[in-house]
């Protein structure tokens, strides 16, 4: 980029709308993604009208900021009532709610915005230099290298079940056997619908995984309180900022994160919530506290946010240069480029650079300022959180409610998120947990229609055509070795232990 | 103590809220501007419901929103678009069907994903095309036949149909029964072609396949495909139309490169739940030949790659019952 | 005292839920029907193992050895009448709040949940029902009417 284009850039920054409409777009996506059942699509669709009379440049910058912003702005409800405010903040609640019970809900808040500001500035600067070979290599995947990714996600089941590892993939199945429901794509036939017509579209994600995690969490919250269950009020003198220590211990799990987040957005066929499922199993697989995860320690929040905020970077890569979207609120987003008059290709980076790269400084942009206002509005959103759950309970109620409804306009909706805050009661109360039906609601359909595309991609010899493929050799591997990794390990520990025993004995012999 | 700070809450949410609203104002108040003046008789005097059967930022929805102010400066009140998507269009197409038929909810339809729902042997549903009235036709995206550039098997239509005569070919569809689907099965049957259809869940993920290199031949749409032709990512060979693409005014229909029995598109235009009044059927088809041939709505629609094909009472019947019959004529070739 | 681990019973109606599914899958189209078949018997696997463990932890408790809290992992729990009375009437009440919206709407209905559960739940203060009735409805309606343009149902009785 030239000296020329760059004042250009700032010149379409710095303007007083273009500020504002950034700084709306940040406020305005941390509230949408922060409520369950308004998403960052939704909020991007509805707004993209609204872009018609603002400058490009400004229009632009707004829809990408609340895409961002809204990834962020579901963390902080998931971390802090257990309830994601979008798919993709899902992970971050196992470890962030943990965090807050402990009274830590002010430093989890911390780390999330440090996270997920750093993880949208790296996706930003990947979109800024290298887009045009990026969104090359996303087209190497199809349908064979989707199956492997949702299998490979899959694999993640096996780490978050907790003793029962029975249990935690009966929990995955479950949630695979939901991903069935509906009319199937590849035949027309309709599965487990039970003559609902809503339910021919499959059983919705959003309101499902609201029962999943938020009904359930208050239904918890009325059981009969015994001495041990008592938890600590979320501190709300808590420090916000983690300290160097904690960023030195951090920072590599974000920067791996960010790296995973870009790459998985760049997927047509992945998102942010898949991004995020894949940051936190890789950061539990680097770190040698394995054990730790799950009970609110920091890596478990800043793994999946800095991953979900690369994800809107990665996305945009395909987007703009393709013209293919990379998640479903980039689909939105090409609305909005084709209604500025920008088509998707190499114009934009030579006929409108001055529009893309302002849009794109403003991407990199809006991720600062979001970090600034979370920050900023850390110790708020506990201070709001930490009232008496007698009264946090029934607005969590009427937020669910209405974010079932909100998101398709269905009250049928809202009965599918009873229903499975009812399921997600009772199975949290017997050893079953919710986060892996929500990972096999995703991963299973991706899994299937890519299964099941390749067999008639391979045309009749589906085992060559899996191993001629150079990716789908490097997923295969990187399956088993997530498979059998954790398995070796065990092993090499027992076989330690039993020398240490062994050497304890000879002692006090 | 703790009851005040979440109300201190709700007042800085409030607050960035304002921030929010004064972006929106100057779209929101030419409708409201209109709600005084009333047309003829006392319809409409209320806002009207569109129910848009997909979710928001499709290309239904897109075309809905872009439809919208140039609707309510010619029906005098206001018109919301209420998405209710799910169940392949039918959540929303049912509750159309089943709504009061006062006129005050009108909903999108499109072919032939309507037909292809109500036809579908496996789903027994009660709703038809005569469960609606059709208003008037929005926009008709024809079919096109695409190619990866770098494939050298063939450089024309012509090569392609020939090729795929002898050799099976993969070709991308956006579900069973989508209109990209029957033009590849319309093709097999008329000239035995062996075009293998490969199932995605929309036309970006066929692009993305077709780009690269994994699926042979890409079936979409004009709309879908002409940004990444114009760009030399893909290559369209032939569109599906009786006429030549405006979009594409280079590229050969299939009638003219010599396959005349196959033509394919998808349209979508507005209907109301059957029982409507003809005097306020009447009302909604003038105000939408109004605005749908509104030359500043046809211009954005081409901006989003749309060619906007106006069509009403019984030509948009008529169109829409021959889509009807191509649905039935080729139900037995889908392997449901 | 005969007293049985729930796992036995969690998997018994595993595989009533399994059985149940596997006969809506009989008259669907074979390719359709794949995935389903094959999800249907890892569940039906899983359940297998879970009885077993059941078993195992059945014959545990009856023996009385070690502690019972080993039994009982996270927030997994004995199921009980105490333990579930509330939770349960909190589900009732939700269901009882999404029937009234049908016949209410919305936010008629919502200030009588939040009354509702204020109230059951013993809270005296008015201030606390006042800010967070108030509150709320102003929030969900300045955020879903006005901003987002979502039509919130209004009930029957008012249409």
């Amino acid at each position: 980029m030239n000296a020329e284009l760059f004042s250009q850039v700032l010149g379409n920054l710095f303007t007083l709308q273009t500020i504002l409409a950034l700084f709306a777009g940040v406020v305005g996506g941390i509230i949408v993604g922060s409520l369950p059942g308004l998403s960052a699509t939704m909020a991007v669709a509805l707004l993209v009208p609204v872009t018609f009379g603002l400058e490009p440049v400004a229009g632009l910058t707004m829809l990408a900021a609340i895409y961002t912003a809204a990834l962020y702005g579901g963390s902080i409800s998931s971390i802090l009532i257990h309830t994601p405010g979008t798919p993709a903040s899902a992970a971050t609640a196992l470890d962030g709610y943990q965090m807050t019970k402990k009274g830590l809900g002010a430093k989890a808040i911390g780390v999330s915005t440090v996270s997920s500001m750093i993880g949208g500035f790296i996706s930003a600067l990947f979109l800024l230099f290298l887009a045009p070979p990026l969104a090359k290599i996303s087209l190497w995947f199809s349908s064979p290298e989707y199956f492997l990714i949702a299998i490979f996600g899959l694999t993640i089941i096996g780490s978050l079940a907790g003793k029962s590892m029975a249990k935690g993939l009966a929990s995955g199945v479950i949630g695979l056997l939901i991903g069935t429901v509906g009319i199937d794509i590849l035949t027309g036939y309709p599965r487990f619908t039970f003559g609902s017509t809503t339910l021919q579209g499959g059983v919705a994600m959003v309101p499902a995984m609201i029962g999943l995690f938020s009904l359930s969490q208050v239904m918890m919250q009325r059981e009969p309180k015994t001495k041990q269950k008592k938890l600590k009020k979320a501190s709300i003198s808590g420090r916000v900022l983690p300290t160097m220590k904690e960023f030195k211990r951090i920072f590599k799990t974000i920067i791996r994160s960010s790296g995973i987040g870009t790459f998985v957005g760049m997927l047509p066929g992945a998102g942010g919530d898949i991004g995020s499922w894949v940051g936190y199993n890789e950061a539990k697989r680097f770190s040698k506290n394995k054990d730790k995860f799950g009970t609110g320690i920091i890596e478990g929040v800043a793994a999946p946010e800095s991953a979900n905020n690369a994800v809107t970077g990665g996305a945009l890569i395909p987007l703009l240069t393709l013209g293919i979207p990379g998640s479903s609120t980039t689909a939105v987003l090409l609305g909005g480029l084709l209604i500025q008059g920008l088509q998707p290709g190499h114009q934009l980076f030579t006929t409108h650079a001055g529009v893309t790269y302002s849009v794109i400084f403003g991407f990199l942009l809006a991720n600062i300022l979001m970090g600034i206002i979370g920050l900023l509005g850390a110790k708020f959103f506990v201070k709001a959180s930490s009232i008496s759950d007698k009264i946090l309970g029934p607005i969590i109620v009427a937020l669910c409610i209405v974010g079932a409804y909100a998101i398709n306009n269905n009250f049928f909706d809202v009965w599918v998120m009873v229903f499975f805050g009812f399921i997600g009661y009772l199975m949290r109360k017997i050893g079953f947990h919710p986060a892996p039906v929500i990972l096999g609601m995703i991963l299973g359909p991706i899994a299937e229609k890519g299964f099941r595309q390749s067999l008639v991609l391979a045309k009749g010899d589906l085992l060559s055509y899996y191993f001629t493929r150079p990716i789908c050799l490097i997923l295969i591997i990187l399956i088993l070795l997530s498979v059998l990794t954790p398995m070796v390990t065990k092993l090499m520990k027992k076989r330690k232990e039993q020398k240490m025993n062994l050497g304890d004995e000879e002692n006090l012999a | 103590m703790k009851t005040k700070s979440i109300f201190q809450a709700l007042i800085m949410v409030v607050f960035s809220l304002v921030l929010l609203v004064g972006c929106n104002g100057n779209e929101e108040s030419s409708a409201k501007n209109g709600n005084d003046q009333e047309s003829s008789g006392d319809y409409p005097n209320k806002p009207i419901n569109i129910i848009v059967a997909y979710a928001a930022g499709g290309g239904t929805d897109t075309g809905a929103r872009i439809l919208q102010p140039f609707l309510e400066e010619e029906l005098g009140v206001s018109v919301n678009i209420i998405n209710k998507a799910g169940g392949g269009g039918w959540v929303g197409w049912g509750e159309l069907a089943n709504a009061e038929p006062d006129g005050y909810t009108l909903g999108f339809i499109n072919t032939p994903n309507l037909m292809t729902g109500y036809l579908n042997p496996n789903i027994e549903r009660k709703e038809n095309l005569s469960s609606f009235v059709p208003l008037a036709n929005q926009v008709s995206d024809f079919g096109a036949i695409a190619i990866n550039p770098d494939d050298d098997r063939f450089s024309n239509i012509k090569e392609l149909i020939e090729y795929a005569k002898t050799h099976e070919l993969t070709a991308t569809s956006t579900g069973v029964g989508s209109d990209d689907h029957y033009a590849s099965l319309k093709l097999n049957a008329k000239y035995g072609t062996k075009f293998v259809p490969v199932h995605n869940s929309g036309a970006a993920d066929s692009k993305a396949q077709v780009l690269g290199g994994h699926t042979d031949v890409l079936f979409a749409n004009v709309g879908e495909t002409f940004t990444a032709h114009q760009n030399g990512e893909i290559k369209i060979l032939a569109t599906m139309s009786e006429e030549r693409s405006e979009f594409l005014p280079d590229i050969p229909t299939l009638a003219e490169a010599g396959y005349p029995d196959v033509y394919s598109w998808s349209a979508r235009g507005l209907a109301a739940p059957s029982g409507i009044s003809e005097e306020k059927v009447e009302i909604l088809r003038e105000a939408l030949k109004k605005a749908i041939t509104n030359p500043d709505h046809i211009k954005k629609m081409k901006d989003m790659g749309l060619a906007v094909n106006f069509q009403a009472g019984q030509a948009y019947m008529d169109l829409l019952k021959s889509d009807e019959e191509d649905v039935k004529e080729l139900i037995d070739l889908v392997e449901w | 005292m005969q007293r049985i681990h729930q796992d036995i019973y969690v998997s018994i109606i595993m595989f009533l839920v399994s059985i149940f599914l596997y006969i809506q899958t009989l008259d669907m189209n074979e390719d359709a029907v794949m995935a389903p078949r094959y999800l249907l018997y890892l569940l039906v696997f899983f359940a297998v193992l879970i009885v077993i463990g059941g078993i195992r932890k059945t014959k545990k408790m009856r023996a009385e050895v070690g502690d019972h809290n080993e039994m009982y992992d996270g927030e997994e729990e004995p199921l009980t009448g105490k333990l579930l009375k509330s939770p349960m009437i909190t589900l009732l009440a939700v269901i009882a709040y999404a029937v009234v919206i049908k016949f209410l709407g919305f936010f008629p209905a919502t200030v009588l949940f939040i009354a509702g559960f204020l109230w059951a739940l013993k809270v005296k203060d008015w201030k606390s029902y006042a800010f967070t009735i108030v509150g709320l409805n102003l929030f969900i309606y300045l955020v879903f009417i006005l901003q987002l343009n979502v039509q919130l149902p209004k009930g029957i009785l008012f249409e």
